[in-house]
C-alpha cells in the first residue's frame, strides 16, 4: 500500500514553509524554488524524520540551510533596483520610499545576516533557538543580528539623510 | 532616524503573508525531481558504498574503544549556558560560559579549569544579570590561561579578568592610541569602517585597547570575522571582502607586515562562500560547496593551492553542504551535516578518503569539543585532547 504520510505532510506544512521561504527570499519564485528544494531533501529523509515525529521542524532546517548553501544560485538571479523618485511635490510616497529601502537592504544583507533577522523577526525565536537551528553559537547569531540591524540602520538613515531629496526641504 | 526593527517587522510579516503555492503542484514537482536524482545517485552511491567499507573499519575501532575518561561530576545549580561558550588556554586551562538561575533572572557565571577540564571552578561575573528567556549577552574571549575578556553584544562594555574569574574590571573599550603588534596574550578586533579601510583594535594583556599601528591595506570592505584569527602558529589572519571580491591577509610578524594570500577556486568571488580554515597556520584550508565541491590546501600561504576533494561524492546542486574542522596535527576533517559521513585527509594525503560515520568534534582552543547528543548541537558536551579520550563537560 502506497504510503500518502509525505504528501500528506506538504499540503499540512506548505503554508508555514511558504512564509518562511517568502520572508528570506522576497520573491515568490524563489521561494516556491526554495520550499521545492527542501522538499526534495525532506522526502529523501522521509522515513527517519517522519519516525523522530518532528517532520516540520526537520524542514525548516533543511530549508534555512538550503537557503544558506545556495547563495551562488541566488547571486544570479536579477537584483532589486531602487525605485525611482523624479517628481516633485509633498512626500505622500514616503512610506513607500522607505519600504522600497529597506527591502532593497535586506536583500543586500549576506544570507546568514538575513536568515538571523527572519527567525528573531517573524517567529520572535530566540538566540539560542535560532543558534540551534543554524547550527552557530549564540554568540555568533548576536553579531549577526547586531550587524544585519547595523546595515539596515545604516542604509535607511543614510538613503533619508543623502539620497531622498524631500528629506532637505 | 528609522524605526528599523519596527519597519522590518512589518517588511517581513508582509513577504510571508504571499499565498502559499498549490501543494499538488508542489508535490507533483516534489517526486519527479527525485526520480531524477535517483537515477544519478544510484550509480555513485555504490562506488561511495565500497570506499566506505574500507575507511570506516580502520577509524572507528580505536574511537568506539575508547572509554571516557572521567565519570560525570556532580552537577550544581549553575549549568553551562547553551549551546556551549568553551575556549581551553591550553589543555590544560580552559573556561566556560555558565549561569544559575533563580525564577526568571539569571546570573552570569566564568567557569574555569586548571586540570584539563577534570574539575571546574565557577566565579559570578559581577553586573552580568539577564532575563532567563535572553540568555547571556557577551562572548568568551579567551587570552592566556587566566585572562579572560568578555565583550558585551552590543559593544558597550567589556568584562576583564586576569586571575581565571576570582576579580574582575570594566576597563573602557575605546581604544587609546596606537600599538605596533598583536603581543602575545593579546587580541585584535576587526572593525569595518563603511567607505574606509579597515581597522584593528588591539585588546592587550592587561585590559587596556588600543588600534594597531599597520592593519592590512585594504578597499572599505566588511569584515567577515569579527576577530582576528590567530592560528596555532602565531600567524594571525584578517579574512574579509566587499561586493567584487573576498581577500585573505597574513601576518606572521604579530601585525606589523601584512601579504594578500590568493584564494582557489570561487573563494576569492564575492560572498566567499564558507570561510577559509586557518587554525593550524602554516596549512590553509578551503572547502567550496559550490558550483563544484573542492577541497583546497595550501601549504605556502596561498601560492600553490591542491585540490583533495575529488573523491568526494558529487553535490551539483551545492545544496547538502560540507563542514570542515582542523585538527592539531593539520589533518582536515570534511563532513556531510545531513549524512554524518566523514572524510579525512592528513598533511600528507593528497585526497580526502572516507574514514566512516564518527561523530565530529570542533576546535575549542586547545581542545576539541562535540556533542554527544542525537545531534552535534545537543549535550551532553564532552571535551578532549586528542580526538580519542573524551570527558564530560560537567560543571
Amino acid at each position: 500500500m502506497p504510503d500518502h504520510s509525505f504528501d500528506d505532510f506538504v499540503h499540512a506544512a506548505l503554508p508555514a514553509l511558504s512564509r518562511y521561504a517568502y520572508a528570506l527570499t522576497g520573491e515568490r519564485a524563489a521561494g516556491e524554488d526554495l520550499i521545492q528544494d527542501t522538499l526534495v531533501k525532506v522526502a529523501g529523509a522521509w522515513r527517519r524524520v517522519h519516525r523522530d515525529g518532528s517532520p516540520l521542524a526537520y524542514a525548516r532546517t533543511t530549508m534555512l540551510n538550503t537557503y544558506l548553501s545556495a547563495w551562488r544560485i541566488r547571486r544570479r538571479r536579477p537584483a532589486s533596483v531602487p525605485l525611482e523618485v523624479d517628481w516633485p511635490g509633498p512626500d505622500a510616497y514616503g512610506p513607500v520610499d522607505v519600504r522600497d529601502q529597506l527591502r532593497r537592504a535586506l536583500d543586500a544583507l549576506p544570507r546568514a545576516q538575513r536568515a538571523v533577522l527572519v527567525l528573531g523577526f517573524l517567529d520572535d525565536l530566540s538566540d539560542e533557538e535560532i543558534a540551534v537551528m543554524l547550527d552557530r553559537r549564540p554568540a555568533t547569531v548576536r553579531s549577526l543580528r547586531h550587524r544585519g540591524l547595523a546595515a539596515l540602520r545604516r542604509q535607511l538613515d543614510g538613503d533619508q539623510v543623502e539620497g531622498d531629496p524631500y528629506a532637505r526641504r | 532616524m528609522h524605526d528599523v526593527e519596527r519597519l522590518l517587522r512589518d517588511e517581513l510579516g508582509r513577504r510571508s503573508a504571499l499565498p502559499a503555492p498549490s501543494a499538488a503542484a508542489v508535490v507533483t514537482a516534489v517526486h519527479g525531481l527525485r526520480r531524477r536524482r535517483r537515477i544519478t545517485t544510484a550509480a555513485l552511491c555504490a562506488v561511495a558504498v565500497l570506499a566506505t567499507l574500507a575507511g570506516t573499519v580502520s577509524v572507528l575501532r580505536p574511537t568506539a574503544s575508547a572509554p571516557p575518561a572521567f565519570p560525570p561530576p556532580v552537577v550544581g545549580p549553575v549549568s553551562l549556558t547553551l549551546p556551549p561558550d568553551v575556549r581551553f588556554a591550553d589543555a590544560d586551562h580552559g573556561f566556560a560560559l555558565a549561569r544559575s538561575c533563580l525564577a526568571d533572572s539569571c546570573q552570569l557565571y566564568l567557569a574555569a579549569t586548571t586540570d584539563g577540564g577534570a574539575s571546574w571552578q565557577r566565579h559570578p561575573v559581577p553586573g552580568e544579570t539577564f532575563p532567563a528567556e535572553q540568555g547571556g549577552q557577551v562572548g568568551l574571549l579567551v587570552l592566556s590561561a587566566t585572562t579572560v575578556a568578555l565583550d558585551a553584544f552590543d559593544g558597550t562594555r567589556r568584562k576583564f579578568t586576569t586571575d581565571g574569574g576570582r576579580t574582575w574590571t570594566s576597563p573602557p573599550m575605546e581604544p587609546q592610541g596606537t600599538v605596533a603588534e598583536i603581543p602575545d596574550g593579546g587580541s585584535g578586533e576587526i572593525r569595518s569602517n563603511p567607505g574606509q579601510p579597515i581597522d584593528i583594535v588591539v585588546l592587550r594583556p592587561d585590559g587596556t585597547s588600543a588600534l594597531l599601528a599597520t592593519p592590512p591595506v585594504t578597499r572599505p570592505l566588511t569584515s567577515m570575522a569579527t576577530h582576528v584569527q590567530r592560528a596555532d602558529d602565531g600567524s594571525d589572519w584578517v579574512y574579509g571582502g566587499d561586493d567584487t571580491r573576498t581577500w585573505l591577509w597574513v601576518s606572521r610578524d604579530r601585525g606589523r607586515t601584512w601579504r594578500e594570500v590568493p584564494l582557489p577556486g570561487d573563494a576569492a568571488a564575492p560572498g566567499g562562500g564558507q570561510g577559509p580554515h586557518l587554525e593550524h597556520g602554516r596549512i590553509v584550508y578551503v572547502v567550496e560547496t559550490s558550483p563544484k565541491r573542492r577541497v583546497w590546501r595550501s601549504f605556502d600561504d596561498g601560492a600553490h593551492w591542491a585540490d583533495l576533494g575529488k573523491d568526494l561524492p558529487p553535490d551539483p546542486d551545492g545544496e547538502a553542504g560540507l563542514g570542515a574542522v582542523v585538527a592539531f596535527d593539520g589533518t582536515l576533517f570534511v563532513y556531510e551535516p545531513a549524512t554524518g559521513a566523514v572524510y579525512r585527509a592528513m598533511p600528507t594525503e593528497q585526497r580526502l578518503g572516507r574514514v566512516g560515520d564518527v561523530p565530529i568534534w570542533h576546535r575549542a582552543g586547545s581542545r576539541y569539543l562535540r556533542g554527544a547528543g542525537p545531534k552535534a548541537s545537543d549535550g551532553p558536551f564532552e571535551h578532549s585532547a586528542d580526538g580519542l579520550t573524551w570527558t564530560e563537560l560537567s560543571l
